[in-house]
């Protein structure tokens, strides 16, 4: 078991090694700060009141609904060189020979990415630091936003390694992990425009705003975790079986 | 019947995709220490093959043998280092980080991965640029690091695929003498296009064409079985016309004049020396005569003509 999460490890230490070392991630974080930190004094600014509630209301949730909506962007960005350059630089062969098993690579790359967008969400954990001088306390609330921001981008994460496994071209794999995503956005559309309500609640189901808005608002639900872990784990299982693949 | 001499046997190897056939019962065997040339046009299916034995690739049908073992693709890629056409390198690691990863990769300790990179690093020669980073290395730099890379993980058996191809000259002659360094300790499986180096360097060979077996055995004994023609290199004072019609009709060998020697060619066996007695008989004044050793390009042009027939 332990050579099973060191194996992991090995990987993702390498990728990491690679994220930062490359500027795509200090000129993505440069710019995710700066825009969050301009949303930020502007939502404040409009911002009638400064009590804890209609902060959170006017403030924190049009914010991390912002967080996630540019994440939908960087995470096509982030994931897309994961397989595709692999497989163009001729290195997959090397990860695919070694003792890593074709779940071991793809986890290794996953947990790189994750940890490369939580630094990059690191940054923004000054705006309620900010906040808490001003007498703002609800912690609680900032936790479970974060929480869902976190499981959002594991979702956005598994469909980009997902479509940079089918090709050898980072930016078609850009594009399919794109498409896909704002598939998973729009449902929401469907789902308010449907006429049958259990069509329309299958479809909310589906979207991933339903279940990311329930965290924002501190309303954390168990059918939303098994949501994110299925969609994340689903998509996974299919980067595993595009790398399976390969062996036929 | 496995050997302990074999080192890599396969049997009856065949990979179909839907609609084509990429290989077709593929029977050949490598033995233990010895460089084994792999040869064959493009699109002849070399790497396939060898993306089979390395167990990248499953085969459709057949057998794999390793070291006399009938081996599944997951026990295969353990014993086998491999180079692939294209250097598997990461430009932005340093040497010995990429060499401690990859036999990380491979299970090594720390250890252990210490001391096979040190002795993949001492044999390719790769002491001067360790600490440099691998993307602004030369192209021959590149390629040994992938060479060590196939070595780190302490295999007996090496496959490399097109490992001088693109290089210079320089670079060329110091893979050719790395190569032939690694022959008796290791077994290697080398394909290569340029010929010439194949020659100087392997002892057996395998040629390939459109997925199917053209020929497998010694240097010696492709070159008995495909040597279409017999050619001589002659400088005669008086080697005039007569000479060479009755050449022609008695031992049916042409000659046809390059500057001041005479190039004589035949499709039949034929014995230096019975040539040469023939000459002297009818005073073409030999001042020169020797028989050309086949090029082994002639001998796959031989093959792949054959197999086309």
């Amino acid at each position: 078991m332990t050579s099973f999460f060191s194996n992991i490890w090995l990987l993702a230490k390498k990728e990491l090694a690679d994220s930062f070392s490359s500027s795509l991630l200090y000129v993505l974080t440069g710019f995710f700060s700066l825009l969050m930190g301009w949303l930020f004094f502007n939502y404040l600014v409009l911002s009638s009141e400064m009590t804890a509630g209609t902060l959170l209301q006017s403030v924190f949730n049009p914010i991390f609904g912002n967080m996630n909506f540019i994440f939908l962007f960087f995470a096509p960005l982030l994931t897309m060189h994961s397989f595709a350059l692999e497989k163009r630089q001729g290195t997959l062969g090397l990860l695919l020979l070694s003792n890593l098993s074709h779940i071991q690579i793809i986890l290794g790359k996953f947990i790189a990415i994750v940890l490369s967008t939580i630094f990059m969400l690191s940054f923004t954990l000054i705006l309620p630091l900010i906040l808490s001088f001003a007498g703002y306390s609800q912690w609680a609330l900032i936790f479970t936003g974060y929480a869902g921001i976190i499981f959002s981008i594991c979702c956005y994460v598994s469909v980009g390694i997902f479509a940079s496994s089918l090709t050898d071209n980072p930016v078609i794999s850009a594009v399919i992990s794109f498409c896909i995503l704002m598939g998973m956005m729009l449902i929401v559309l469907s789902a308010n425009a449907s006429d049958n309500p259990i069509v329309g609640e299958i479809l909310s189901y589906l979207a991933i705003p339903f279940h990311y808005e329930g965290f924002v608002r501190g309303a954390v639900k168990s059918y939303s975790l098994v949501y994110f872990v299925s969609v994340t784990g689903f998509f996974l299982w299919l980067s595993e079986r595009s790398l399976e693949s390969r062996n036929w | 019947m496995p050997n302990s001499t074999e080192a890599i046997g396969l049997v009856g190897v065949s990979k179909a995709y839907p609609g084509i056939n990429a290989l077709t019962d593929i029977n050949f065997s490598v033995s233990r220490g010895k460089v084994h040339g792999f040869l064959g046009p493009n699109g002849a299916g070399k790497s396939t093959t060898m993306n089979i034995i390395t167990g990248l690739l499953h085969e459709s049908a057949g057998t794999i043998r390793l070291m006399g073992q009938e081996c599944v693709p997951s026990e295969r890629k353990k014993l086998i280092g491999y180079l692939p056409e294209q250097p598997p390198i990461y430009p932005q690691m340093l040497v010995r980080d990429y060499l401690e990863f990859v036999a990380a990769l491979h299970g090594q300790k720390t250890t252990n991965a210490k001391n096979s990179v040190d002795k993949a690093v001492a044999s390719c020669g790769l002491e001067e640029v360790l600490n440099r980073m691998i993307g602004n290395l030369s192209k021959g730099y590149k390629q040994r690091v992938g060479i060590a890379q196939a070595l780190v993980l302490g295999a007996e058996i090496l496959i490399l695929d097109e490992p001088t191809v693109g290089l210079d000259p320089v670079s060329v002659t110091e893979i050719r003498n790395l190569i032939q360094n690694l022959k008796g300790e290791h077994t290697v499986l080398l394909s290569s296009h340029l010929l010439h180096e194949i020659s100087l360097v392997c002892d057996d060979i395998t040629m390939i064409n459109h997925g199917k077996l053209v020929a497998t055995g010694s240097l010696k004994e492709i070159e008995q079985k495909f040597s279409g023609a017999e050619r001589f290199t002659l400088k005669a004072d008086q080697f005039n016309q007569e000479i060479r019609q009755k050449l022609k009709t008695s031992l049916d060998v042409d000659s046809e004049q390059k500057n001041d020697l005479w190039s004589l060619q035949t499709n039949k066996k034929i014995e230096a020396k019975k040539l040469l007695a023939f000459l002297v008989e009818h005073q073409a004044d030999v001042v020169e005569f020797y028989q050309d050793k086949t090029q082994l390009e002639d001998v796959f042009k031989q093959a792949m003509k054959k197999e086309m027939q």
